[in-house]
């Protein structure tokens, strides 16, 4: 999902796990209601918040037992993935520290940790890839091929990056002030906007017509 | 070649706004977060209306609530004290076993009372120290051009706002109840200094204590034997409402004891006893004439007063020049964090849904003292109750008395804070509301804690009177027969802060902010949870047998919880808190 900012991605992923109602509309997420059902929904989607707000109190090993405790995981099944993902982020040092005095980077680390324990069919991430760095991005690039290709599964993000975008997507949508303006494969949007060897981000300027905006914009700061 | 670029008059100094301006400032956003928490990750309802300033008007009123509160008890802690200068309490000490010099009595009542207005100020402080350092407020100015010595200010301005209520009331009530109290107006404006003296002193005690937490306590490690040292180090925090009930609780026996030790040790020990903790107190008494200042305020005395007196007076002025940049120190302050090479391995412990509520909430409170305090505060009921039945009561009889009066307060004061406990989701509820995480067994989680502190607290009084209780079954009967009131109680203020946060659109962390709302929702706990207690002493009262009287307060409680676990387990749109 790309956007410019305040285009509504964030919004649109909390509707998705349930955190706000839609204003207008219906949400279905894997055929059920996150109004109606929300503790179905819930058991289904892995959430990753746009900022790493946690409880700060506690430890990456005490929000992961809590995380684990309230989807109810087996013990061992879930020590085994945590450790897993604990090993493969390089946080075992910081495992016992409180959240507060911890990198965001880390945070967002123990975030995505959470939101993978319980497998999840859906994962709804929002701008996973801040803050973190250069090996973890590419890790997670890794991770969530690996994840989607291992079965039935979807991962539904929101970035910046056009180019993890162009890379990692099946499918792209593009939300313009609140709207969808286009989404579909690479191809199916590079027909919409009739260029054939359009990069994302030239698709993407161009449906939310921000590419002369973008032009005029530097050539006003220049006389700055 | 001259290089364009904007002209000199738009380089000129822009200028800085005044000190309290900017307090102005960082106190509104300060507020703000502490009402809606969108830094800790609360979002506001749809339905809110998105008016800044409307928001901020709220946010200001809402804390301004909580502090006209705060200030009420200084009240009440000056009413009690002034109530004690009447010639009825006066009596009962002049006439006494051991009768008390009037003006010992009166300096003793006056010193007690700063004494309280201490600790209750440092109490205050200390509660409001996590706000003002997780606001992140002063950081923000931090990385403007504005003057190190006016940032030094404007912290500690901010830092002033958020006990000033309870302050100024000390300030300006105290002086006005002793000048009525005394019928003199010198009386007085001499406690005056004491009263600023006290201010300060209180404000040093929150920022040394707060300082020694951030370092010690906030960056804790995990793990058994490090919970347990937070703890500890959270019983210090407290000390100042120790003080409270210990020195209201045990007043007159401090009272009879200081007037026993001006017979038996007038010398040494007497001087002593000028410096700390009555030359504040007896300043007051130089104003007055007659019976009332005679006796003490004589020869070698008066110098050992005034000298005690400057030495606080030079303490305070110490304390004071320290304040001017300790608050913008402490604001910059970050934990002190130990880092392991050898890691624990990753083993994790899942338990049940409502469990994990109840370990999170005290894993939270014990690196959070301000939550900690809430927790701590009945227990703390219940050690000194339960402590005073050594000297309050002498005759085994009435030994059961005080530890059902302990136990009593505990369960009040356990749901009297019930809703705080919410204030623990603010952080990270956000986060939470994503999980499959239904109403009950938030529900369960909250009530657990507050069953957990009644039942820590009963096993204390037990311990402190086992060895005086006559009948221990009798004591037990108690405890179990109110536990199903108190379980009601909890699931009545649970119910309807989901209940009423659903009406209003808003997550249920949110209900906790609000003065009033809390005082809708506590009011009524307190009625269920005090029910079957009262049941229980009326029957007593008209000398029905205790096993009668315990059935019939069992009968009450178990009442009260089916009716509310009707009210509570039939939360609508569970998961959605």
């Amino acid at each position: 999902m790309l956007g410019s900012n305040g285009a509504g991605k964030s919004s649109t992923l909390k509707a998705v796990v349930g955190l706000l109602a839609p204003a207008d509309g219906a949400v279905s997420v894997l055929g059920h209601d996150p109004v109606r059902e929300p503790v179905l929904t819930k058991q289904l989607v892995g959430y990753v918040p746009e900022s790493a707000l946690l409880y700060d109190a506690l430890t990456p090993r005490e929000f992961l037992e809590f995380v684990a405790s309230v989807r109810g995981l087996d013990a061992q099944q879930v020590s085994e993935r945590a450790k897993s993902y604990v090993t493969a982020f390089q946080i075992e040092r910081e495992f016992d520290q409180p959240l507060a005095t911890l990198s965001n980077g880390t945070r967002q680390k123990i975030l995505l940790i959470g939101a993978f324990l319980h497998q999840p069919t859906l994962l709804v991430l929002d701008e996973p890839l801040n803050s973190l760095d250069p090996r973890s991005v590419r890790l997670m690039r890794e991770l969530l091929t690996q994840y989607v290709a291992q079965g039935p599964r979807g991962v539904l993000f929101s970035t910046h990056t056009m180019e993890v975008a162009q890379r990692l997507c099946h499918r792209v949508g593009i939300l313009d002030r609140g709207r969808l303006v286009g989404e579909g494969t690479m191809d199916n949007l590079r027909k919409q906007t009739s260029q054939g060897n359009a990069t994302l981000e030239e698709i993407f300027l161009r449906l939310t017509r921000e590419e002369e905006g973008v032009y005029a914009a530097v050539r006003a700061l220049g006389g700055v | 070649m001259r290089p364009s670029g904007p002209s000199e008059a738009s380089r000129a100094p822009v200028a800085v706004p005044s000190a309290f301006r900017l307090a102005e400032m960082a106190y509104l956003e300060l507020s703000f977060q502490a009402v809606y928490a969108l830094r800790q990750g609360n979002v506001l309802a749809a339905e809110t209306p998105k008016i800044p300033g409307g928001l901020a008007a709220q946010a200001r009123r809402r804390v301004a609530q909580s502090k006209f509160l705060v200030s009420l008890l200084i009240v009440m802690l000056i009413g009690g004290s002034m109530l004690t200068l009447t010639p009825f309490f006066e009596q009962i000490f002049l006439v006494g076993p051991v009768a008390v010099p009037l003006p010992l009595y009166t300096g003793t009542v006056v010193a007690g009372l700063l004494l309280l207005e201490l600790s209750f100020l440092w109490m205050v402080g200390l509660q409001s120290l996590p706000t003002f350092l997780g606001s992140q407020i002063l950081p923000v100015l931090e990385t403007l051009p504005i003057p190190d010595k006016k940032l030094d200010r404007v912290a500690l301005l901010v830092l002033f706002r958020l006990f000033d209520a309870p302050a100024v009331t000390a300030l300006v009530l105290t002086p006005l109840a002793l000048g009525f109290a005394f019928h003199s107006t010198l009386a007085g404006l001499l406690v005056l200094p004491g009263v600023l003296i006290v201010i300060i002193l209180a404000m040093g005690l929150s920022l040394r204590t707060g300082r020694f937490f951030v370092q010690h306590v906030q960056g804790s490690r995990g793990g058994l034997r490090e919970s347990v040292l937070r703890w500890f180090y959270l019983l210090l925090w407290a000390v100042p409402a120790f003080g409270i009930y210990g020195f209201v609780s045990f007043g007159f026996q401090i009272i009879g004891g200081l007037a026993y030790l001006s017979r038996t040790a007038p010398g040494v020990l007497g001087n002593l006893l000028l410096i700390f903790p009555f030359p504040l107190g007896l300043m007051p008494l130089f104003g007055l004439s007659g019976t009332s200042s005679i006796g003490l305020l004589t020869g070698g005395n008066v110098v050992t007063i005034a000298l005690a007196a400057a030495g606080y007076g030079g303490l305070a002025l110490g304390v004071a020049r320290w304040l001017l940049t300790a608050p913008r120190a402490l604001s910059r302050l970050t934990p002190e964090v130990e880092v392991s090479d050898k890691p624990r391995g990753v083993v994790l412990r899942p338990v049940r849904a409502s469990a994990a509520i109840l370990l999170k909430d005290l894993r939270t409170a014990s690196r959070t003292p301000g939550y900690a305090f809430v927790i701590l505060l009945p227990l703390i009921d219940a050690v000194v109750i339960g402590l005073s039945s050594y000297i309050g009561a002498p005759r085994p009889n009435s030994v059961f008395d005080l530890a059902a009066a302990a136990v009593s307060t505990t369960a009040i004061l356990a749901i009297f804070f019930g809703p705080a406990f919410f204030a623990t989701e603010v952080m990270g509820y956000s986060y939470t509301r994503t999980l499959p995480l239904t109403n009950r067994s938030m529900l369960l989680g909250k009530s657990s804690l507050i069953v957990l502190i009644y039942l820590i607290a009963s096993a204390i009084v037990v311990g402190l009177t086992i060895l005086r209780l006559l009948e221990l079954w009798l004591f037990f009967a108690f405890i179990i027969a109110e536990l199903p009131g108190l379980i009601a109680a909890a699931f009545l203020e649970i119910g309807l802060l989901f209940r009423r946060a659903e009406a209003a659109g808003v997550p249920v962390s949110l209900m906790s902010s609000g003065a009033w709302w809390a005082t809708t929702v506590v009011l009524p706990g307190i009625a269920i949870a005090g029910l079957p207690i009262a049941l229980f002493a009326v029957l007593q009262h008209f000398g029905i047998s205790p096993i009668q009287s315990f059935l019939a307060m069992g009968g009450v409680a178990l009442a009260e919880l089916a009716i509310f676990s009707l009210f509570a387990l039939g939360l609508p749109g569970r998961g959605r808190g």
